[in-house]
């Protein structure tokens, strides 16, 4: 006994003094803020920690492509364009470019004196091999958005040429998102180590990966464009939405993405702003017009015009969205100006349904009820109230997003679901091969759709846009799929940063900066 | 003892078997995972291909023989999503975070208990039962992820003492530890408490007192160390629990740990790393349960391994 005596009063003798106060929920909330864009003076220099929903896995641009790592590229990597903030496409690497007739040979000259984060010199050779390497990766997930090449190759010393197996327009875009790295430092590190020590050439250069946690980096100094405003950014992993949400509150963060639904928690915030910006997301409804009730076309019609779009974003959203009758948002290209919006005219549904002989026959709705946004679920009922109301036979299906994009990726969807899009490169060109002209949520499969895609691929300016409309028409018609709503992104923000949300909801950290005060 | 380690040591293994082989089924059984690491206009053969590059259109026959085979060469198997890193060395990476995390939590809340409930009995207050008691009903009755963002819309929102989210220095640690402390240390206190009641009409106390020894020195070191064997057995439990990731704590408080990492692995279907990391949480359970067998013995001799 007399050991086990010594051993408890060592452990009692350790024992800190705590006390644990029951403290009572009370307000915490400071004085009152205001919705709209965060504004001051800005002032070069200091840090900002901004928040990203997600991790990605990789973080290496000849590797991963993914929404969320590309926070990171725009920081430390420059592609040959660079898509701006409001989702217009300027010089990047390259100063100028030219197109044939056919946009399928592409030529563009690189622009002198740009140093890599190591202090080598940017040349050719490193671009070619920057896309080289990803054609020839078995497993790199930026293959797929630049499969269309044929060749590529450096003509002289400042120009690299493309050569396209078809004519694609959107190319300018596309080349945006490919960060390019430099070809000794690759090869030298290869992607086991270049992701925990990448060398490229934009505004910031690395300084850290703390998987799980964040990803910092620091200004570059011999950036040849305009230099990034802030001395030192982090980018922070926070799943939680909430968590989003009290760590800006806090100060623990400086920006985070966050849903609609937490808005009205952050008015009257001390620290914190909302800043509501337009997005490249469109809500929309994804039809299996293959599947039971739905391969008729006037049951396929009267979905539209069910839906009351206005009171569910005024309702569910906060007011941040815009009822859209096309697939893509207004900056992305394809979108088409003053194109019509659906009337909400339950009645005119109910004729059409009548019409259609249905006979009560259960149509699903799947949607995401978790790991999604979490007003997926309120929407996906509401909508499905709005269905049942002028007469369909509606069952919701809730699965995980992952498995629900897994079902929808793998053309399994049984009947309607409720889905996004927000192409990352700006462009309506994989919106239309997505919905369709053959992609996974394709279930038409039109060979006129097919034709259409192909024709926009090879056009470009309006006469580009003029096929664009003449796909939303056709999808207006036919109903492959129902546009709901642009979604308005929301911004949590401290009130000492200065910046503006891009339309893609993707930081660009060299356009953020410190106000006074 | 030996007989004894050894067959633990079996039974190990069958249980970490066990688990890696119920991991890679249900795992196989959501589906083939490239369309959800293909971003963006990837084509259903563009989908097919890339599952067929990363193994998964091979019969599941051939896929868990390749994966046991792996395992016995001490292949975790890569995590498709970051190939560059093998899927244990992502558990392992996040393993200290939940370590530091879990036994700071389990330290305080068990040490917090031992103190009150000692306390009580010393003093034979009421007063200080009723206090600890119900409160820690009060606390029990609040779900952890919410007594989490309390504290955060208190200390780290209202009052800026604590930051709210992150695993950067001690002041990070507090608002977690804080929560899983106090629901850890409601659990013991009553555990202890009831324990030493228990205790209290015991020959060897009633001895204790005949021989002359004060109250205070029978209750620490006559009762307490009788009273503490029902505790740890929970107690090892929950351990275990803790170190296989918080991961309602890991979300609220965005705490770089094994079950955030698991969360994340699984509805990225990234397989290997899922069991990778159960195959970890489950050799954690084993090891602390043949620890605590082994500290019940040391703490009553009356408990024989064999």
């Amino acid at each position: 006994m007399s050991t086990k005596t010594t051993q408890l009063k060592r452990l009692l003798s350790a024992g800190a003094a705590f006390t644990l106060s029951a403290a009572l929920l009370t307000s915490c909330m400071g004085s009152a803020g205001e919705t709209g864009s965060t504004g001051g003076d800005a002032v070069t220099g200091g840090a900002a920690t901004l928040a990203l929903p997600a991790e990605p896995g990789n973080i290496d641009p000849i590797m991963m492509r993914s929404l969320s790592a590309w926070n990171m590229y725009y920081a430390v990597f420059d592609g040959l364009t660079r898509i701006q903030s409001d989702g217009s496409v300027v010089p990047g690497l390259a100063e100028e470019w030219t197109a044939n007739d056919t946009n399928d040979v592409w030529e563009f000259k690189i622009r002198d004196g740009v140093k890599f984060h190591d202090g080598t010199d940017l040349k050719v050779s490193d671009i070619v091999y920057t896309y080289n390497k990803i054609l020839s990766s078995d497993t790199s997930t930026n293959r797929v958005a630049i499969a269309m090449i044929e060749t590529v190759e450096a003509i002289d010393e400042r120009t690299v040429r493309f050569t396209l197996k078809n004519p694609f327009s959107p190319w300018l875009n596309q080349v945006a998102t490919i960060g390019i790295v430099s070809e000794a430092d690759y090869e030298a590190k290869g992607p086991e180590a270049f992701p925990d020590a990448p060398v490229g050439t934009g505004p910031y250069e690395f300084v850290a990966w703390n998987h799980g946690v964040d990803y910092r980096v620091k200004k570059f100094d011999a950036y040849w464009g305009e230099p990034g405003e802030l001395d030192e950014v982090t980018f922070s992993f926070v799943g939680a939405a909430d968590a989003r949400v009290t760590g800006v509150e806090s100060a623990s963060l400086d920006a985070a993405l966050i849903p609609a639904s937490q808005v009205p928690v952050l008015e009257g915030s001390a620290n914190a702003n909302v800043i509501d910006a337009a997005s490249n997301k469109v809500a929309l409804i994804g039809v299996n017009t293959t599947a039971g009730a739905l391969q008729n076309a006037d049951l396929r019609r009267a979905i539209p015009l069910a839906i009351n779009r206005q009171q569910i974003i005024d309702t569910l959203l906060a007011g941040f969205g815009t009822p859209t009758g096309q697939p893509v948002a207004a900056g992305v290209t394809g979108y088409v100006d003053d194109y019509a919006v659906p009337e909400y005219d339950p009645e005119k549904a109910r004729k059409l349904i009548e019409k259609s002989g249905y006979n009560g026959e259960e149509i699903t709705f799947q949607y995401a009820s978790t790991g999604g946004d979490p007003t997926d679920p309120e929407v996906a009922q509401a909508i499905a109230g709005n269905l049942q109301e002028v007469g369909l036979n509606i069952k919701l299906v809730g699965a995980e997003q992952e498995s629900q994009s897994l079902s929808i990726a793998n053309h399994q969807i049984t009947g309607l679901y409720l889905n996004f899009w927000s192409p990352s490169s700006m462009d309506g060109d994989v919106v239309v091969s997505q919905l369709l002209a053959g992609g996974p949520e394709d279930y038409a499969r039109d060979p006129e759709m097919a034709q259409a895609y192909l024709d926009q691929q090879a056009a470009s300016g309006d006469a580009r846009t003029e096929i664009f409309k003449k796909i939303w028409e056709w999808n207006t018609e036919n109903v492959s799929n129902v546009p709901l709503w642009q979604i308005t992104n929301a911004f949590a923000s401290s009130k000492t940063l200065s910046w503006t949300p891009a339309v893609d909801g993707i930081y660009r950290a060299a356009e953020i900066a410190r106000t006074e005060g | 003892m030996a007989s004894y380690l050894l067959r633990r040591i079996l039974q190990a293994f069958a249980t970490l078997f066990i688990a890696v082989t119920i991991a890679f089924m249900l795992g196989r059984a959501t589906g083939k995972p490239a369309a959800l690491i293909l971003t963006e206009g990837a084509t259903e053969q563009q989908i097919h291909d890339l599952n067929g590059r990363l193994g998964f259109n091979d019969p599941l026959g051939v896929q868990y023989l390749h994966y046991l085979t792996g395992l016995l060469r001490g292949d975790f198997g890569v995590s498709y999503r970051n190939p560059s890193q093998s899927a244990i060395d992502i558990i392992l990476d996040r393993l200290p975070a939940t370590m530091t995390l879990a036994i700071s939590s389990f330290v305080i809340g068990l040490l917090l208990a031992v103190i009150a409930a000692v306390l009580i009995h010393i003093t034979g207050s009421h007063a200080l039962r009723a206090l600890f008691v119900w409160s820690g009903s009060l606390r029990q009755s609040v779900p952890d992820f919410f007594f989490g963002v309390v504290l955060v819309l208190i200390f780290s929102v209202g009052l800026g003492w604590f930051p709210s989210l992150g695993y950067s220095g001690s002041a990070s640690l507090v608002l977690p530890v804080a929560t899983i402390a106090t629901a850890q240390f409601v659990l013991y206190v009553r555990l202890l408490d009831s324990a030493l009641s228990e205790q209290t009409t015991a020959d060897y106390v009633r001895t204790a007192y005949a021989r002359g020894k004060r109250h205070s020195l029978v209750v620490v070191t006559e009762m307490l160390p009788n009273a503490f064997l029902p505790v740890l057995t929970v107690a090892g439990l929950n351990l275990a629990g803790l170190l296989g990731g918080t991961i309602i704590i890991e979300q609220v408080f965005s705490w770089p740990g094994v079950g955030s990492a698991l969360i994340g692995a699984v509805s990225q279907r990234d397989f290997a790393v899922v069991q990778a990391g159960l195959l970890v949480v489950a050799l954690i359970f084993v090891v602390v349960n043949v620890a605590v067998d082994l500290l019940y013995s040391i703490i009553d001799p009356r408990v024989k391994l064999s």
